[in-house]
């Protein structure tokens, strides 16, 4: 990849990023239409766009953002305000950007005559006096602009009877503020005794430090109107290079170099231990105002440099995901080679080789955590994604909409972030098209016409947890069971709980819309989201409550690449269960099964728990033990039991993929490698009970 | 703007309400000279003005710098006010050493928040 491909996908990736944050802040823009800070986050976001777009050859997405940044620059000035037009214009547009970012190059990218028919939207909502000023007005600011940060010291002194022009003397500093970090300081001495002040006239002057990437002739247009009736003096006073690392000057060097005192009279007040700025107005040489403007401008200087600096150590830097999926495969070769060195330092028992196979051991669990603390992200992005999903499906299905979210920091593995998206999407199509109600309906039971969607995440042990919350009209346990019933899936006369009869919706073909739409309704959505769910080794679980709302909450491991998990033996094989779901251990002898009459129960404290005999199961043979051991689980809300030879103990577990030809044996998800250099498969209990359930049913 | 004198012996204070604009600054002056003219301290409070601009700014400065000539003591109250607060800030009057008339030490504007 050339230099210029690997500049253009950063810009890619910023651009794509810079597309979340626009979405974002217009989602939010449209609820809050006068925050001047989303307004302004609109504007950057596509102004820089649009910067980075020229630099890298983007010509189509540099001219077609161009007018959007227009727009939105009359907004930022108070010209145009925001509508929802507005927003839809511009939610439209950034999906133009979006296309055409993801348009190969040479291909022709997005839809040309959308873009037209956008721009043409855009120049009827600008005022007359802004329309004729494109390309010209775009050349005119470029001109303005210096390829680097400079830091301007600025005087200016008004005429005295500038508000006799009608000019607010005032009125020039939001505008430099608005050009860069601006820091301001008015002269005061000259204002004049009671008995002498005229009080319409201005007997200020100030002292500017700004710091901007605009040049001169854009702060002398500040002063256009007045620049014959002002006195308008603009100097460099920094350059703020990144190399530049020359102390900040003392307020002396300062007052010197403005020429308020000469570098004599410094150096002769110098000499006595006051400070410079008391001493220096003690001796009548310059007034405190001139102290004060000296002291601003040292402030604004160390502040811009103090700011360059955190964002130099804040300065982070992308790595492309492969990478890191490469180095979390090669941490976890490390840590199994580093079982492999306990195992065989303890079994020679040599102290030195323990010495260092214990420091190895520390240092590969650090790096373990670390790497894997690298692929965790926050989770605030994937609920960000569908604020833009609730605002159209409910103006697609004429319902009032509000999300709230809750938990944004909570972080995940990426892997598991990345497969989370579609799944939740299914949930929150289904929340809204399915449980809340439309408007009228809601005011009618009392409700307020807007429905909630509250997507929310907390951490629970080694697990997520994410909760879909709507207030919507909840699902009704009867229309379920008879739907089931009708389908065949369950018996007439099943007694089941209300948490058992909502999880039948997850059962593939289950559907109970009466109307199919093309958001929901089709009967292939909520076992696709427990297929996804599955895959990431988490569960659902379905809360309802009919006409109050309806809770559907995932649990999620907080990473797909290591497990806590039970290393088990059958037949001096070894195997893996989750740690997550194991209750407790017991064992199991010939009078248990006795007892249980054939049947593959064990009494638990009383209750009966079914099993499975993993012996039985995978069909090994040889001599099993005269007590064996249970492995009590919770397999969807419900306790199983697996009989095992030996339990070994905990293992924390490196997850490794089974190859190509084992990848659909049934009740096993993966593999791991110990210390021995033995592997040892890691069951999938949930697989393991559907496929004995089955099989029961067969019979 | 309204304004509400009350002399109480040495101490005139003086309570302006609403809007202080420059149309009031006039106003303000004859007043703040009368009230000079007879107390050592004046209180100007300043908690209940809506809006003050720029020139009320200018004249609290030659206010101050009048009565510290005279060696009398002008206070200002109220300073929480976001009217003057806002002004302040978008002026630049904000500072961290007192003019030079300000010989007592009571610049209105220093380490004003």
């Amino acid at each position: 990849m050339s230099m210029t491909d690997r500049h253009k996908e950063v810009f890619r990736e910023e651009a794509s990023e810079l597309l979340v944050e626009l979405e974002n802040s217009l989602l939010e823009l449209e609820e809050r239409p006068d925050d001047e800070e989303l307004i302004s986050r609109v504007f950057r976001a596509m102004h820089t766009i649009k910067g980075s777009g020229a630099m890298f050859g983007f010509d189509q997405i540099v001219t077609f953002t161009h007018e959007i940044e227009t727009v939105f620059d009359q907004v930022r000035n108070g010209r145009l305000s925001v509508t929802k037009e507005l927003i839809d214009l511009t939610l439209e547009s950034r999906d133009q950007i979006r296309q055409m970012l993801d348009a190969a190059e040479g291909e022709s990218a997005g839809d040309p005559g959308k873009r037209q028919k956008l721009v043409s939207a855009y120049k009827r909502l600008l005022p007359d006096s802004v329309r004729p000023e494109s390309e010209e007005g775009q050349a005119k600011t470029k001109d303005k602009e210096v390829s680097e940060h400079l830091t301007y010291r600025i005087y200016f002194r008004p005429d005295q009877d500038i508000i006799m022009r009608g000019i607010n003397p005032l009125m020039f500093l939001p505008e430099l503020a608005d050009m860069g970090e601006c820091t301001f300081i008015a002269n005061t001495c000259s204002i004049p005794l009671l008995s002498d002040i005229d009080p319409a006239k201005c007997y200020v002057s100030w002292n500017i430090i700004l710091t901007t990437n605009l040049g001169v002739d854009a702060i002398k247009d500040v002063f256009i109107f007045v620049e014959d009736e002002c006195e308008l003096k603009i100097d460099v006073i920094d350059r703020c290079d990144p190399a530049d690392d020359t102390r900040i000057k003392m307020v002396g060097e300062i007052l010197a170099e403005r020429g308020d005192i000469s570098h004599e009279a410094l150096q002769k007040v110098l000499s006595k231990q006051k400070r410079i700025g008391e001493l220096l107005v003690d001796e009548g040489l310059v007034s405190p105002d001139q102290i004060q403007s000296a002291l601003t401008e040292q402030k604004h200087i160390k502040s811009i440099r103090d700011k360059r600096q955190k964002v130099e150590v804040d300065t982070s830097i992308r790595v492309a995901s492969e990478k890191l999926d490469m180095l979390v495969n090669l941490v976890g070769e490390l840590v199994t080679v580093q079982a492999r060195l306990t195992q065989t330092a303890s079994s020679n028992s040599d102290p030195e080789l323990l010495l260092i196979s214990e420091e190895v051991e520390r240092l590969s669990a650090e790096l373990r955590d670390n790497t894997m603390s690298i692929r965790m992200l926050p989770i605030g992005s994937t609920f960000s994604k569908f604020k833009r999903l609730v605002r159209d499906l409910s103006g697609e299905l004429h319902k009032e909409m509000e999300l709230t979210t809750e938990g944004a920091e909570t972080e995940l593995d990426k892997t598991v972030i990345d497969k989370l998206g579609d799944p939740m999407v299914h949930l929150i199509r289904n929340s809204i098209d399915h449980g809340i109600e439309s408007p009228d309906e809601r005011l009618a039971k009392g409700k307020p016409a807007k429905g909630n969607l509250h997507l929310s995440a907390r951490h629970s042990g080694a697990n997520v947890l994410i909760e879909i919350k709507d207030d919507g009209k909840g699902l009704d346990p009867d229309v379920i069971k008879s739907k089931a019933v009708e389908k065949g899936l369950v018996l007439h006369d099943a007694v089941m709980t209300d948490r058992e009869i909502f999880s039948l919706i997850l059962l593939p073909g289950f559907s109970t819309a009466k109307i199919v739409t093309n958001v929901s309704g089709r009967g292939v959505g909520m076992d696709v989201v427990k297929k996804a769910i599955d895959s990431l080794r988490g569960t659902i679980e379905i809360d309802s409550e009919k006409n109050i709302g309806t809770t559907i909450t995932l649990r999620l491991p907080l990473t797909l690449a290591i497990i806590d998990g039970l290393l088990v033996n059958i037949a001096q094989e070894s195997f893996v269960l989750p740690l997550s779901s194991v209750q407790e251990c017991i064992e199991l002898t010939d009078q248990d099964r006795a007892d249980a009459h054939g049947k593959n129960t064990v009494a638990v404290r009383g209750e009966l728990v079914p099993y499975i005999s993993l012996r039985d199961q995978f069909g090994m043979t040889g001599q099993k033990p005269a007590i064996e051991q249970v492995v009590i689980t919770e397999v969807n809300g419900m306790r199983v039991g697996f009989v095992v030879d030996h339990v070994i103990g905990e293992h924390q577990t490196v997850l490794k993929n089974l190859g190509r030809f084992y990848r659909d044996a049934e009740g096993i998800s993966g593999a791991t490698i110990l210390g021995n250099g033995s592997v040892a498969l890691i069951l999938d209990m949930q697989k393991l009970v559907e496929s004995v359930e089955k099989r029961e049913v067969a019979r | 703007m309204e304004m509400e004198i009350n002399n109480s012996g040495d101490v005139c204070i003086m309570n302006l309400k609403g809007d202080v604009l420059i149309d009031d600054i006039d106003m303000l002056r004859t007043r703040m000279i009368e009230a000079l003219e007879s107390s050592d301290r004046i209180v100007l409070n300043v908690e209940n003005v809506t809006v003050m601009d720029f020139f009320s700014l200018q004249f609290l400065c030659s206010a101050h710098r009048t009565s510290a000539g005279l060696n009398k003591h002008f206070e200002l109250t109220g300073k929480k006010s976001d009217a003057l607060r806002d002004i302040v800030k978008q002026s630049g009057f904000k500072r961290e050493i007192g003019c030079i008339y300000d010989k007592f030490k009571k610049c209105f504007w220093v380490n004003e928040d």
